[in-house]
């Protein structure tokens, strides 16, 4: 088993694979979440200026707080936005270090928080700062819990967990996000905000929850929208035998894939590259990304996630490396594409199938 | 109730560093081959992960 570490291939794991765009985007997010710490603290210092008002340790804790709730809807709206423009790739590409800088600023606000509020009692602090009085709302209970599900995903990030826990496993584990995201919005509306008398900091919060609630929903439903009217189900009627006729050599762009989908099979990417088609399955091994909206790169499937490489003809990453994606049977029948949607086992070669390039609908220009 | 449940997760905690170190260092090439030449830094990052889910990794150790 060969592992990939945003888009680069190792042959052996390593805390972090850097490469010269990760250098870049972390260096933004340490300059962006140092700058914002200090400017919050400077700000605060000034506005509240008599040293009764506040105190450095509250400011700071309220510096971390407010960092990291808006790095955690940075976090959440990448995602979407990344299925809406190419543009955002880049930042969907090394998520995960945003993720775990995220976990370590809220880290930070926990632990300032519990020496704070709970240092030096007899009572554990944690304990102190986490049990509220009878009949208050458990606001502190709710950050600690959504803490917990952070630090179970941040400690999972890296690719080891990936491939030992499987994909799904993974998954499903980091979908917890949305779980603690609703705890750190109770934490703050029934912790810091319920005792504000500004309004701004509560309508921030709630552009931050409308901005990731909507764009959830609309990619979702342009998602949903976009498999009926793109990329129909084709159903059983139109089989021939094994196989089904799924669309036009001339709807394919040169270097680029059609994302077809035949009633109860996955999804399949027919993808055309130097006057031949090869079909494999839509789903990238690594962490599922849809290989059919990639592009191929110097003869490879390129991931548009993080840059994993398949070889068209046998859905293997070429040499060294290992992985491999399912791959079917294709053939050509005039300018008809017809595929056989039932998958080979990953890794299979299969002949692609060659079409004139000289005799399409765009008048012939591949 | 919520102190129950804070005293649990450190236990739990405190059960998985004393089984995450050895997994780092040892079991987890047992139970991933690429792990055998894996850097000092990743056996380092393991540390957390298997500690917060060494009941998981306890049983793949038994079963590799």
């Amino acid at each position: 088993m060969v592992v990939v570490r945003g888009g680069m291939m190792t042959n052996a794991y390593r805390a972090v694979q850097w490469n010269g765009h990760k250098r870049i985007y972390d260096l933004v997010i340490a300059l962006g979440v140092t700058l914002y710490l200090v400017l919050f603290v400077l700000m605060g210092m000034f506005f509240f200026s008599a040293p009764e008002d506040i105190s450095i340790p509250v400011l700071l804790i309220r510096a971390l707080g407010t960092c990291a709730i808006i790095m955690l809807h940075i976090i959440l709206v990448i995602g979407p936005i990344a299925r809406l423009t190419p543009l955002a790739a880049p930042l969907l590409y090394n998520r995960r270090h945003l993720g775990v800088s995220f976990f370590v600023v809220a880290l930070l606000h926990a632990l300032l928080v519990i020496g704070f509020y709970g240092g030096f009692g007899i009572e554990n602090p944690v304990i102190a700062v986490i049990v509220s009085p009878a009949g208050s709302v458990p606001y502190e209970f709710f950050g600690f819990v959504a803490l917990v599900i952070f630090a179970m995903m941040a400690a999972t990030s890296h690719d080891f967990w990936l491939v030992n826990l499987g994909d799904k496993w993974w998954k499903a584990m980091h979908m917890l996000v949305y779980i603690a995201y609703v705890l750190v919005i109770a934490h703050v509306l029934f912790g810091a905000l319920k005792s504000e008398t500004n309004l701004i900091p509560s309508i921030l919060l709630g552009i931050g929850v409308l901005l990731v609630v909507s764009l959830h929903l609309y990619t979702g439903v342009r998602e949903v929208m976009r498999d009926f009217t793109r990329n129909p189900l084709i159903g059983e009627d139109e089989f021939d035998g094994d196989w089904v006729d799924v669309c036009s050599v001339d709807e394919i762009d040169h270097n680029r894939a059609k994302i077809v989908q035949v009633d109860g099979h996955e999804r399949i990417a027919i993808f055309r590259h130097n006057n031949t088609l090869s079909a494999v399955t839509n789903v990238c091994a690594h962490q599922g990304g849809p290989l059919g909206e990639g592009k191929v790169i110097n003869g490879c499937i390129t991931c548009p996630w993080h840059g994993y490489q398949y070889k068209p003809a046998c859905g293997s990453s070429p040499p060294p490396y290992h992985e491999k994606i399912a791959t079917y049977e294709i053939r050509v029948d005039g300018r008809r594409v017809l595929i056989n949607p039932t998958p080979n086992e990953p890794g299979t070669y299969v002949e692609p199938a060659k079409f004139d390039p000289w005799n399409g609908d765009d008048g012939g220009i591949a | 109730m919520i102190g129950v449940v804070v005293y649990f997760v450190c236990i739990y905690l405190v059960i998985g560093l004393a089984v995450s170190i050895p997994f780092a260092f040892i079991w987890s090439k047992r139970i991933d081959p690429i792990a055998e030449s894996a850097t000092l830094g990743f056996k380092l990052l393991c540390i957390p992960g298997s500690a917060m889910l060494w009941p998981y990794i306890l049983m793949r150790v038994k079963r590799a």
